[in-house]
């Protein structure tokens, strides 16, 4: 017994490490447009991950997250393009750009609640949007902006889709590695404390818009990477596609039927929607939207609290009926 | 040697299922299109000149291919409007074996497109990515049958050149500032200043957008003779109504490049809508015939008896997508993708949609683009002369 409690920490980890062996291990098996699509749901599932820090954690929705992933993307594009930088170089510093953003607007921003706060980082995303498509000069405008992959002027040469399996696979390791980081952690208490109500925590010495600031900046710093090898990955990106509020949509989606403010949460929510929506896309091709509208109502008002929150209540209580579970959740 | 080859070129990965192109009796062509999303309503008429093709080559029995007749078998995928879902099932289609492809809709779409193509040696005919720089890319499997971009605009101008009298003296582009309406404006401005034109500096707006009057606004005090629209539908009825309610009357007329044949255009701007020139990659008066579709009448009669509407030229272009890529398989004798590439290059042939050939960058630079005149609430087909429906009406803006 008293081992057993001694290498329960370890599991999260173990399992972890188990997870990232099985995924490199499936690199093989996969044909080139298979590995593209499991590629995807990695993306998903940092972008999930990253959202999760302060949507889920503390309670605030950002609906404005892919700006961070438009910055990240489109500093990559204009430093490979016109500032000859390696790719390697534009990772970093685009993920530290978009990490400085969150900070910056995170400070006034953070101290708006609630809806107030969804609905001005909406705003922010819509406004960036706007500056790079009149831009033209710099990011190429609408016309978009083609990344130098090929040629004298490729700084980096093109990953492939092989590379960018590996590259996005650790980025999503990254991203649950901090999240599991951030749970255990004093700010991850903190984060929960606002969650539950602010002003309380605030008195019990937590300094609350320090730590929102620099969660924002941290989930910004993730998205931002991400942004920037997705930018690279299709090589010609366009503001519409690099801003587009879907794949907001998509983030929060996935945190909340996975179970937000956990760690597996995000990671689940990512893998099932994502798979989920391209199996139906593949297999029904003229309505594969409304099905997957119609799962995502059932499985919101199934399971309220994410797949990841139910099953531990569930294990938890011994109910594992779902119509116990919405009663329980009053809906 | 072919084997090592072979080997190299799949490396440590899955080998994909072989053959998919041409096993048994039919002809494996994949499709991605935007069923859903910003271009779902382009992506359903494109749609329906796949299916057409499909139709007609199958009522014939199929393709004859190497002595044996293949049914045409498209499968149709939905990629959300979004360029990188339109890669990513090209990809997909990949592994299936499915190496021809026909392209989604837009140059978005098709130059992501275009590039997996090129690297996974599948062969892909474009209906609907007209922008040159898909072009300019040194791709060597990517072929459009459409008219390339710089010619929207520069047949409009040609046209005002052969016909308009009397002869305009100064133009003005006003343009959308996506990719493809920049190059239409680009194309069009070197046209116009070849043709003698005093062109003046454009004028560039957000695509997609209604409110075009700070443009208009700045070419009212230079008083030119012809304003030229580089853009899409919305666009386009917002330049002929702010014109004509901020009082810019331009001497000649109005030209836009793709609204004024769309049928909305008509039906919306009403009496405003006459005598607005347009383009068009295809008119049911377009000269050629092939044997499949016979010639752009009997198409335009085809289109309505099985869908319902008059034949649009997003129908035209993807039906002589497929068709070309149907006659390139026919003459290769062979489904590979390598054999149809080389068949689509020396591809020279009529058809409903005109002639299709291809230059070595894979661009139709054979065919003209048709330019059509509102009249009486119609598009009617001014130019070129030998295709004319109806005489050019000029000025525009007399009434």
């Amino acid at each position: 017994m008293a081992a057993a409690a001694r290498w329960k920490p370890l599991v999260p980890w173990v399992s972890g490490v188990l997870l990232l062996l099985a995924a490199l291990g499936l690199q093989s098996q996969l044909y080139s447009g298979q590995e593209r699509t499991v590629t995807a749901i990695f993306m998903f599932v940092a972008l999930a991950q990253a959202w999760n820090l302060l949507g889920g954690y503390a309670g605030y929705a950002s609906f404005g997250q892919v700006v961070f992933f438009g910055i990240g993307g489109y500093f990559t594009a204009v430093a490979m393009t016109h500032w000859h930088l390696s790719f390697w170089t534009c990772l970093v510093l685009g993920g530290v750009v978009a990490a400085l953003f969150g900070a910056l607007i995170g400070m006034p921003l953070l101290r708006l609640r609630g809806h107030y706060f969804a609905i001005a980082t909406l705003g922010v995303a819509e406004g960036i949007r706007e500056v790079v498509t009149n831009l033209p000069g710099l990011t190429g405008g609408g016309a978009g902006i083609t990344l130098p992959t090929v040629g004298d002027q490729a700084t980096t040469a093109y990953l492939g889709n092989d590379g960018f399996y590996l590259l996005f696979l650790a980025l999503a390791a990254l991203a649950v590695l901090v999240s599991g980081l951030v749970a255990g952690s004093r700010a991850g208490y903190a984060l929960r404390a606002i969650h539950q109500d602010e002003q309380a925590a605030a008195a019990m010495g937590v300094n609350t818009t320090r730590i929102k600031v620099l969660t924002f900046a941290l989930s910004g710093l993730i998205t931002g990477l991400v942004g920037a090898t997705y930018a690279f990955q299709q090589v010609t990106i366009f503001p519409e596609r690099l801003f587009d509020v879907d794949i907001t949509v998509l983030m929060v989606v996935m945190v909340v039927i996975g179970g937000s403010g956990t760690v597996l949460g995000p990671l689940v929510g990512a893998v099932i929607l994502q798979f989920l929506s391209e199996y139906l896309r593949q297999n029904y091709t003229s309505y594969h939207i409304f099905l997957l509208g119609a799962i995502i109502i059932v499985a919101v008002v199934l399971l309220p609290q994410g797949a990841v929150n139910y099953l531990r209540d569930a294990r938890r209580t011994g109910e594992y009926s779902l119509l116990a579970n919405v009663r329980r959740y009053r809906l | 040697m072919a084997c090592s080859l072979a080997l190299a070129a799949c490396g440590s990965k899955g080998e994909a299922p072989s053959g998919g192109s041409g096993t048994g009796d039919t002809l494996a062509i994949g499709a991605s299109l935007s069923l859903t999303g910003a271009l779902a309503r382009e992506g359903k008429l494109t749609q329906e000149g796949y299916q057409l093709c499909q139709d007609k080559v199958n009522a014939q029995g199929g393709v004859p291919v190497g002595g044996k007749k293949l049914k045409l078998a498209i499968e149709y995928q939905d990629d959300t409007s979004k360029p990188d879902t339109a890669a990513q099932l090209v990809d997909q289609f990949n592994d299936k074996g499915v190496k021809l492809i026909l392209a989604s809709y837009g140059s978005a779409n098709t130059e992501a497109q275009a590039a997996v193509i090129e690297r996974n040696g599948q062969v892909m005919v474009d209906s609907a990515g007209a922008d040159n720089k898909i072009f300019s890319k040194g791709y060597k499997r990517t072929f459009a049958v459409l008219s390339p971009a710089t010619e929207y605009a520069s047949s409009i101008v040609k046209s005002i050149a052969e016909l308009a009298q009397p002869k305009p003296k100064s133009v003005v582009f006003l343009s959308a500032d996506d990719g493809f309406s920049k190059t239409v404006t680009e194309g069009g401005m070197k046209t116009a200043q070849e043709q003698g034109f005093t062109v003046m500096s454009p004028q560039y707006f957000k695509s997609g957008t209604s409110d075009v009057s700070s443009s208009l606004i700045k070419v009212k005090g230079q008083r030119p003779d012809v304003i030229i629209g580089s853009v899409h539908l919305v666009e386009g009825i917002a330049i002929v109504k702010q014109a004509k309610e901020l009082g810019v009357v331009p001497a000649g007329g109005f030209g836009e490049t793709v609204a004024p044949p769309t049928p909305d255009f008509a039906k919306t701007l009403g009496a405003q809508a006459e005598n607005v020139l347009g383009s068009s990659q295809w008119t049911p008066s377009t000269k050629g015939e092939d044997k499949y579709f016979g010639n752009a009448q009997q198409y335009t009669s085809d289109i309505r008896a099985k869908f319902g509407h008059d034949a649009e030229y997003h129908d035209a272009e993807a039906s002589a997508a497929c068709l070309a890529l149907t006659l390139a398989a026919e003459s290769a004798g062979s489904t590979s993708p390598d054999k149809v590439r080389d068949a689509l290059a020396a591809l020279d042939t009529a058809s409903f949609f005109g002639k299709i050939k291809f230059d070595p960058t894979g661009q139709n630079v054979y065919k003209p683009m048709s330019v059509i005149q509102i009249q009486k609430g119609k598009a009617v087909t001014v130019w070129p002369k030998d295709a004319a429906e109806a005489s050019f009406i000029w000025p525009g803006t007399a009434s």
